[in-house]
């Protein structure tokens, strides 16, 4: 079946089998940013931006996102041109393994797109569908602050 | 066995004749469920997010909610309906990426997982509105719960919450070992002109409704005897027993206030 | 006082970590990639007594099916340690006999995953079943089956007994110190089963390249023991296989284990196609976990609260293989009995086998265990003295040029070495902590009422760095045209940062900067050896080798800019890869250095492949003070304030070391209060999954306040000593400590889940 979507910006045409996940095409279709770290839902390594909601991709079936807009980590920012949250994340050592990283990113990105100036809880809520067993959580939540200070004073 | 048909009808006419000519099918509202299957065994999926069952909207005073309304459209939504209770409740459906794609109606139709969901509904005495190709029907909770398999294959396509809840002061309590874990007990009350309503669920199909009587055997007497109908599971959230005493707390607590 | 180490340097593969494009083992691909998947035991123990593979052998899109009879039969083990491995070689590639719900029976490679599984179905193993031992006690007992009744398997210490290890260590007296004692404690307790859940599971990918040699990619924290273990039981010469490590998402010990390459590897072998294993977060849960212990402290004290006597006796369970399964044992006491220096000490350590899943290497590899024990002793005894807990640390625990018997007794499953502290901020953390929750103010249990009741307990650890006279590692450093530099490490970066960490130490080393090193690591035939991420050796040994490394290539440069300079090399001095001749103040840039090396004159490759070992194992040292609340109602524990102190000497990178502290504190209070597995009677975990094994997500954690403590510590790189494992030590005897401090119960199981406290409370 063809799943017509418009990811990062481009509108594109993918085919998928009826029963195939989101993740597998995105993966597939070479959108690697998208992690899999439990096929169920739980961890949000697979996470992406859909329709300016963050979602598990591992979660739908490709057919869900027909007709969709797309947005993986691969459009937030490059290694070369980062976005903001991207190089607070270095900096602040939000980052060890990386494997959950984009999916963090992209929770962070949809919080700091809707709310300038988050609140402790609206950040841990935002990010709460994200599992990290490196760092503890607690660079991230400052990489997450910082970010939304540095977009403000932007 | 793999899916072998997805189907994403148009409109209601549409879904009863793919309906009819798929037996062999699963609705998909958000998905959380049948995604989280490893090998859904059935044939055909019929995704049901084009059927327009998304609005959320107030008629004299009733609050009727769309079976793909996800928690986080009830969240935004704010409600003030119940004290807000709606919202509050659905902020304990699973972490931010369940909620915002797992629908409500999906919740009460899967009746499983983070079902603080039923309990909410039995609550406030919702009534589910199901549709099938002979017409609609307005079945109330109760009567849902009592026999959910009465109702396997229909559609819902939108819950009603009475008028008689609007001004209602609920008191809501959840048991979890952690924020966004599937809770171990779900207590609510809201009262309306008879009295002081209880609901307590869990993470089974079955919560229970029971009216308070202000008499200093409440909990021997009625209470805890009802708890059997919430069929406490033993699993790794914790024995019957001790799922008990949480409700004991939670009651404690209520009393206390 | 240092250029480039002690700051915190952006992690080098931060960016393109956080930009998705870093490359972890399954973001390449592959053509004609085969996926294997297993066939597992649905028996805790089982012999199989046949298996026909025909059907699936005949399953369109599957091309080859491996089980026990048609695979080489090489007894192992999967502990990824040095050679030769102090663990048991007990394990077959497959064998006639299953040992837990999970063990592999066969292994299908098809074209997709599906396939695999279908064909799966379809192989028919008649088995017959055999009691099976569920349970630390059940395994020892007389009459019960032997798990280990084959032939050909070796290294275990009494198989008639399913004791896969064993130990006794004495120094002086203990029995005799105990009857003397005024006052003695005894304390038990059993630690449960855990998953280390990194968030990418185990995963790996074989390949022929060009030449028809055999690539495994692998998602491993031991590249160099993934080879040599490969090698063998795939009976192929080591020159044969390169193992590369890319990016991987986490291990935390149970990538320290070899044990799905060597599949892939067959497959690979025998199909001549890529093979990839890939692991369900389920199978996750039951590839390798922390070994459950048994152990039990007695402790005897004077009136003053000088310990004369220390005496633990474990019992740690292995599962079905004996992975790690005697130095877990053993770190149970190695790593926690120097700590206080009674001069009567026994350590007296078993490892059982039992129909459970496979143990391994898990942050703070049994010190965690000893020390959820020994802590809540050391609280006990206090009680009974009448002395604050706090006191009762100060007065016993090691410190400055102090040593310990226990050093030179207990090693990694064999005798240690004696060491002398040289670095130890201990006094300062316990002060620190003291005064950071008012511990003069800390109440008994007896005074508090309510319905929340809030306690405050504290506990403090020290871990290794590294072990001693057996981990080696090497690092090699050339110069390029632009005076930047090439470092190749054989250290695993796991995600922690020891990429950065060691391009750090080269930069320190070689006056330069770190953005001037270009480091490549973990890639058996690129780099240089090293035994991999574990026993918190990196930043220490791998570390000590980059900078010895780096000091011979500074000696070349020097020489080579006296040369260019016209001056003696005692008068060159190198500063921001610049040298300056003394004499006249004139300079060569580290570009013009390595040009002229390379083109000029008297030619030759400016660089150097160095190694390390170190004597002693330096312990980094950790104190904890938290403040919980105990809703006496639900029993529900809530963190207010934890409090963690960690020396790990220099921070070579802080922020990066303060994460390692972090995570593990997290990590370990997950564990301590959530994280658990739940057995059906026939011994299969029931709840893998993230939604049914709770680990901390950010909502979840609440109250932490961790600090460093800078001390030097003279035998490491810079004064680095190890940070990674500490951590995770932690949150199990504070948090016991405070339950007690608030409602006076003892916790002797985990997790310290509500219903438990609510049973302790109710007796």
């Amino acid at each position: 079946m063809d799943i017509k979507v418009t990811i990062n910006g481009v509108k594109k045409v993918f085919n998928a089998d009826p029963g195939e996940k989101l993740l597998d095409l995105l993966r597939r279709e070479g959108y690697k940013g998208a992690k899999r770290g439990c096929s169920t839902g739980d961890c949000g390594s697979c996470a992406v931006i859909i329709n300016g909601k963050l979602v598990n991709s591992c979660l739908i079936f490709a057919g869900q996102a027909d007709g969709h807009t797309i947005t993986t980590i691969e459009a937030i920012g490059t290694v070369n041109e980062p976005h903001i949250i991207q190089r607070t994340f270095v900096e602040e050592g939000a980052v060890q393994c990386g494997f959950c990283t984009p999916g963090m990113i992209l929770a962070t990105k949809v919080l700091l797109d809707k709310e300038k100036d988050p609140t402790l809880t609206q950040i841990r809520e935002a990010l709460s569908g994200n599992l990290c067993r490196c760092t503890g959580y607690v660079k991230i939540e400052n990489a997450v602050i910082r970010s939304a200070e540095k977009m403000r004073s932007e | 066995m793999k899916v072998k048909k997805y189907f994403r009808p148009r409109d209601l006419n549409e879904f009863h004749r793919l309906s009819a000519e798929n037996p062999d099918h699963k609705i998909l509202a958000g998905g959380t469920y049948v995604a989280k299957m490893k090998f859904p065994k059935v044939d055909t999926i019929i995704d049901i997010q084009d059927l327009g069952l998304k609005g959320i909207k107030e008629e004299n005073g009733d609050i009727h909610i769309g079976a793909n309304v996800t928690f986080t459209d009830l969240i935004e939504a704010k409600l003030s309906y119940c004290g807000g209770l709606v919202g509050q409740v659905s902020s304990h459906c699973g972490p931010i990426t369940i909620r915002n794609i797992a629908t409500i109606g999906g919740n009460v139709m899967a009746g499983y997982h983070w079902n603080d969901t039923t309990p909410l509904l039995l609550a406030l005495e919702a009534t589910l509105m199901f549709t099938s190709d002979s017409g609609v029907k307005a079945v109330p909770v109760s009567s849902f719960i009592a026999n959910r398999s009465t109702y396997t294959g229909l559609l819902l396509t939108s819950i009603i919450l009475p008028s008689k809840y609007k001004d209602a002061k609920p008191f809501y309590k959840r048991f979890a070992r952690t924020r966004s874990d599937i809770p171990t007990s779900i207590f609510i009350v809201v009262n309306n002109e008879e009295g002081d309503h209880i609901t307590v669920g869990s993470a089974t199909v079955k919560p229970v409704r029971i009216m308070y009587s202000a008499d200093d055997e409440f909990l021997k007497n009625t209470l805890l005897p009802r708890l059997n109908e919430v069929k406490f599971m033993d699993d790794l959230r914790g024995k019957p027993e001790f799922k008990e005493k949480i409700v004991i707390s939670q009651y404690r607590e209520w009393k206390e206030k | 006082m240092f250029k480039e180490v002690n700051h915190s340097r952006l992690k080098v593969d931060g960016l393109s970590l956080a930009a998705g494009k870093a490359l972890f083992v399954d973001d390449m691909d592959f053509r004609e990639l085969l996926i294997v998947k297993f066939m597992k035991s649905p028996h805790a123990h089982a012999e199989i007594l046949s298996i026909d593979t025909s059907a699936a052998e005949a399953f369109p899109g599957v091309h080859a099916v491996i089980h026990h009879g048609n695979t080489p039969r090489i007894p192992h083990t999967t502990a990824g340690q040095g050679h030769p491995e102090p663990s048991p070689y007990d394990t077959y590639m497959f064998d006639k006999k299953v040992r837990y719900v999970g063990d592999p029976v066969a292994a299908v490679a098809a074209d997709t995953a599906e396939i695999a599984l279908e064909a799966i179905k379809l192989i028919k193993v008649e088995y017959k079943e055999l009691e099976a031992v569920l349970s630390i006690a059940d395994a020892s007992k007389p009459g019960v089956p032997v798990i280990h009744d084959e032939e050909d398997s070796f290294g275990i210490y009494d198989r008639e007994k399913n004791l896969a290890g064993h130990v006794d260590v004495k120094v002086g007296d203990v029995e005799k110190a105990l009857a003397d004692s005024e006052f003695t404690v005894e304390y038990e307790i059993e630690t449960h089963y855990s998953q280390h859940t990194p968030i990418e599971p185990h995963i790996c990918i074989s390949y022929l390249e060009e030449k028809g040699r055999l690539v495994i990619r692998t998602s491993t924290q031991v590249p160099f023991h993934v080879r040599r273990i490969c090698a063998k039981v795939l009976e192929m010469p080591e020159k044969n296989i390169r193992v590369v490590k890319p990016r991987i998402g986490g291990g935390f010990g149970t990538k320290q284990e070899v044990y799905l390459e060597y599949y892939a590897g067959m497959i690979t072998k025998l199909t001549g196609r890529p093979a990839k294993i890939e692991l369900t977060r389920e199978e996750e849960f039951i590839s390798r976990t922390r070994h459950p212990m048994a152990v039990k402290v007695k402790l005897g004290a004077n009136g003053d609260g000088m310990l004369n006597a220390v005496e633990m006796d474990v019992i740690s369970n292995t599962g079905a293989y004996g992975s790690h399964a005697l130095t877990v044992m053993f770190n149970a006491g190695s790593k926690c009995l120097p700590l206080y220096g009674a001069k009567n000490v026994r350590f007296n350590g078993s490892t059982v086998y039992t129909n459970l899943p496979v143990a391994g290497a898990y942050r703070g590899y049994g010190a965690t265990q000893g020390y959820a024990c020994l802590e809540q002793a050391m609280d006990i005894l206090a009680e009974k003295l009448k002395m604050c807990p706090v006191q009762l640390r100060k007065i016993n625990h090691i410190k400055k040029d102090e040593t310990s018997p226990i050093f030179a007794a207990l090693g990694e499953g064999k005798e240690g070495v004696p060491q002398f502290i040289k670095s130890t901020a201990l006094s300062e953390i316990i002060e620190w902590g003291e005064e950071g929750l008012n511990w003069s103010d800390t109440k008994p249990h007896t005074e508090k009422t309510g319905r929340i009741r809030r306690g405050k307990g504290m506990a403090i650890f020290m871990q290794g760095s590294g072990i001693p006279l057996v981990d080696m590692a090497s690092a090699s450093i050339k110069i390029n045209d632009d005076g930047s530099f090439n470092l190749n490490v054989g250290a695993t970066d796991l995600g922690t940062g020891s990429d950065t960490v060691l391009s750090q130490i080269a930069a320190e080393a070689l006056e330069t900067t770190t953005d001037n090193i270009i480091i490549y690591s973990s890639d058996t035939d690129m780099t240089p050896f090293d035994v991999g991420a574990y026993a918190s050796s990196t930043t220490y040994i791998s570390g000590g080798a980059v900078k010895v490394t780096g000091e011979e290539v500074l000696k070349q440069i020097r020489m080579v800019a006296a040369d260019m300079l016209k001056c003696s090399r005692e008068e060159i001095e190198l500063k921001n890869s610049i040298a300056t001749s003394k004499k006249d103040g004139k300079t060569k840039t580290y570009g013009d250095i390595a040009k002229y090396a390379l083109y000029i004159n008297n030619q030759f490759q400016i660089g150097y492949i160095g190694s390390h070992i170190s004597p002693v194992s330096p312990p980094p040292f950790m104190g904890v003070f938290t403040e919980i609340e105990v809703d006496t109602w639900t029993g529900k524990i809530e963190i207010i304030k934890y409090m963690c102190g960690v020396d790990c000497g220099t921070a070579i990178n802080p922020k990066l070391a303060e994460g390692q502290v972090e995570g593990a504190v997290v990590n370990g209070l997950s564990y301590a209060l959530t994280e658990g597995y739940l057995f059906n009677k026939k011994g299969k975990m029931m709840n893998g999954s993230f939604q049914d094994y709770k680990i901390y997500n950010i909502e979840d954690v609440q109250g932490l306040e961790i600090k460093l403590f800078s001390t030097f510590e003279p035998s490491g790189p810079f004064g680095a000593k190890s940070v990674s494992e500490i951590g995770i030590n932690g949150p199990i005897p504070a948090i016991a400590n405070a339950l007690y401090n608030a409602v006076g119960v003892r916790a002797v199981r985990f997790p310290m889940k509500p219903e438990y406290i609510l049973e302790l409370m109710e007796k």
